[in-house]
């Protein structure tokens, strides 16, 4: 802990100020944007999709961190507000420097000052006469110095009473002005370099973003909802977009288009998509896996594995800070983004338009627990997709489709879907084909025979065009 | 780039476009690191544990993240000027360079 404080709050206030201009200019860059966009929206080119591609990334990054940014300008705000409220100069711009040694050394003086002023020692009454030489130098002309003697008594009358009596009046005045000292040191300046020691901490801590943003999703929910999407969002960016298939995207179409999407596919996926901040949020689950799990409730599981493996290793080509670790059950997740949210386990269950996610720390689970559950209700989040959205559809691992065309010798195989349509038309024209030809050309071909077929001797082997019975 | 059978661009508005970019975007990044930086520096003189974190602070907000994001803002606009005054023919080459920009910005 510092033993001296010296800090100006102006600068903290200017900071805060500048923080709030950066995160509005931040916002007006992206309303900017989002006129641009709707320009670049009306043309077209590879540059424009070059920036329109870009444009979606500007977009993540500033959703993502905006929360840093707001966390830390609500941070400094409190810090300085309660700093303030303990010690502030008389004079607003001027700086404050306290030295708490000096403090706690000035009180102990005053105290043991006070303590020494008070400790008068009684004063006893004395039967001593005083007396004046009235002629020479010799006892025998001395006389009772009575005045003298009435002044002594008169003062030592007003020690006794100051003594006995306003000593203690005045010495416990002055302990309460000492009091009402140490009030301000144990009360106020005490907790003033505590609160600077505990915040210096804070900040100190590489997690210290991370638990003020968990502090913050405990109270705001909103907040909670936003980050999910934003960060979805990047992870989708993060991925190679070009990876969904024809079959994905129309898939995710179908399911975005039956509004409450939940759907159950022919290899036993059940799949989940909704909304979350602009930001597509697909969640699919192995129902035969659910089947074999004892331990399954009925709540829907989030069957990340795949899903997540695919981000995992997309990001990790990339050198990206993302780190996805999946848990054995497949359940957890633990979530690492840039050391923002790695403060945190997080477990998902979305049910119906309910998702659950329970943060859990995983600094120190024993000592620091940070669990929380909060439930967001999705549902005003479910939107219809936008064209683009459908773009960052999370893909899946279809590789062994372009491998098996590879082994072919063809590194450019058309799409799945071209290639079954091309299969069905194919197969439709062959078959037109065999039909027509059996119609019109097949009939022509046939050798009339020379029998009547009703007569009770038509031996149908006679008009053959060869001998049934020749060996060849 | 596979699809792109036409280019169509509206010159005129695209230079509109631009100035409203160019204008409200730079100068954010211009002003945020040296801002940010100063203010660094001005904490470095006080004694509190408080000012010399937040001080730290604000040296990796100038030189992190949040700077690729207005990286990618100012490359955003640079690419919009860039497109505006590039011919048809020279575009490819400006793609290339927004892409490398791109790559330069990511986050390693």
């Amino acid at each position: 802990m510092k033993d001296t404080i010296k800090v100006d709050y102006n600068t903290f206030e200017k900071i805060s100020k500048e923080l709030a201009a950066y995160l509005e200019n931040i916002d007006t860059g992206k309303t900017t944007l989002d006129q641009t966009q709707s320009f670049l929206d009306t043309q077209s080119g590879s540059a424009v999709e070059a920036l329109t591609e870009r444009r979606d990334e500007i977009d993540s990054y500033a959703a993502a961190h905006t929360f840093e940014l707001e966390v830390l300008k609500k941070k400094i705000d409190s810090t300085v507000t309660g700093m303030k409220t303990l010690l502030a100069p008389i004079s607003s711009d001027a700086t404050i420097q306290v030295r708490m040694s000096s403090v706690a050394e000035f009180l102990e003086e005053v105290k043991t000052q006070l303590a020494l002023a008070f400790a008068l020692p009684p004063i006893t009454p004395t039967s001593e006469k005083y007396y004046r030489i009235v002629g020479p130098a010799d006892a025998t002309y001395r006389v009772e110095d009575t005045a003298k003697y009435a002044i002594e008594e008169a003062n030592g009358d007003n020690i006794s009473k100051i003594q006995n009596k306003d000593k203690d009046k005045y010495y416990d005045e002055c302990l309460q002005h000492l009091g009402k000292m140490q009030s301000i040191y144990d009360n106020n300046i005490t907790p003033f370099f505590n609160l600077d020691n505990r915040i210096g901490n804070e900040f100190a801590d590489p997690m210290a973003v991370p638990k003020m943003v968990f502090e913050e999703f405990k109270n705001n929910p909103d907040m909670l909802k936003s980050f999910i999407g934003a960060q979805i969002s990047l992870m989708l960016l993060e991925t190679n977009k070009d990876k969904a298939t024809e079959m994905e995207k129309a898939l995710a179409e179908a399911l975005a288009a039956t509004g409450e999407n939940p759907a159950i596919t022919t290899n036993g996926m059940f799949e989940y998509t909704f909304y979350a901040n602009g930001a597509k949020c697909s969640y699919k689950v192995d129902l035969k896996a659910k089947a074999n799990n004892p331990n399954a409730t009925g709540e829907i599981e989030l069957a990340v594995a795949g899903q997540l493996a695919d981000l995992k290793n997309a990001l990790g080509a990339k050198g990206s800070n993302f780190i996805f670790a999946v848990g054995t059950d497949g359940v957890n997740v633990q979530t690492t983004y840039k050391g923002m949210a790695a403060a945190w386990n997080s477990r998902i269950l979305p049910t119906g338009n309910t998702i659950s996610v329970i943060f859990t720390s995983i600094i120190d689970p024993e000592t620091n627990p940070l669990g929380v559950t909060t439930s967001l209700d999705v549902s005003k989040q479910i939107q219809p997709p936008k064209a683009s959205s459908i773009q960052n559809s999370v893909s899946v691992n279809d590789s062994w489709y372009d491998e098996t065309w590879a082994a072919i010798g063809v590194s450019n195989p058309p799409s799945k879907t071209a290639l079954g349509v091309g299969l069905l038309v194919g197969t439709v024209v062959i078959y037109a084909a065999i039909d027509a030809f059996s119609r019109a050309v097949a009939p022509a071909m046939i050798i009339p025979g020379t029998q009547d077929p009703s007569s009770p001797s038509y031996d149908p082997l006679a008009d053959l065009p060869y001998d049934p019975n020749k060996v060849v | 780039m596979a699809g792109i059978s036409q280019i169509t661009i509206d010159w005129q508005t695209m230079y509109t476009q631009v100035d409203v970019v160019t204008i409200k975007v730079i100068p954010i990044y211009e002003k945020e690191k040296s801002t940010f930086n100063n203010y660094a520096g001005e904490l470095d003189r006080y004694s509190s544990n408080f000012a010399e974190r937040i001080s730290a602070v604000l040296r990796e907000l100038s030189s992190g993240d949040i700077t690729n994001m207005v990286k990618e803002l100012t490359h955003y606009s640079d690419g919009l000027h860039t497109t505006a005054m590039l011919s048809e023919e020279t575009e490819n080459h400006n793609v290339q360079s927004i892409k490398n920009n791109a790559n330069s910005v990511l986050p390693n």
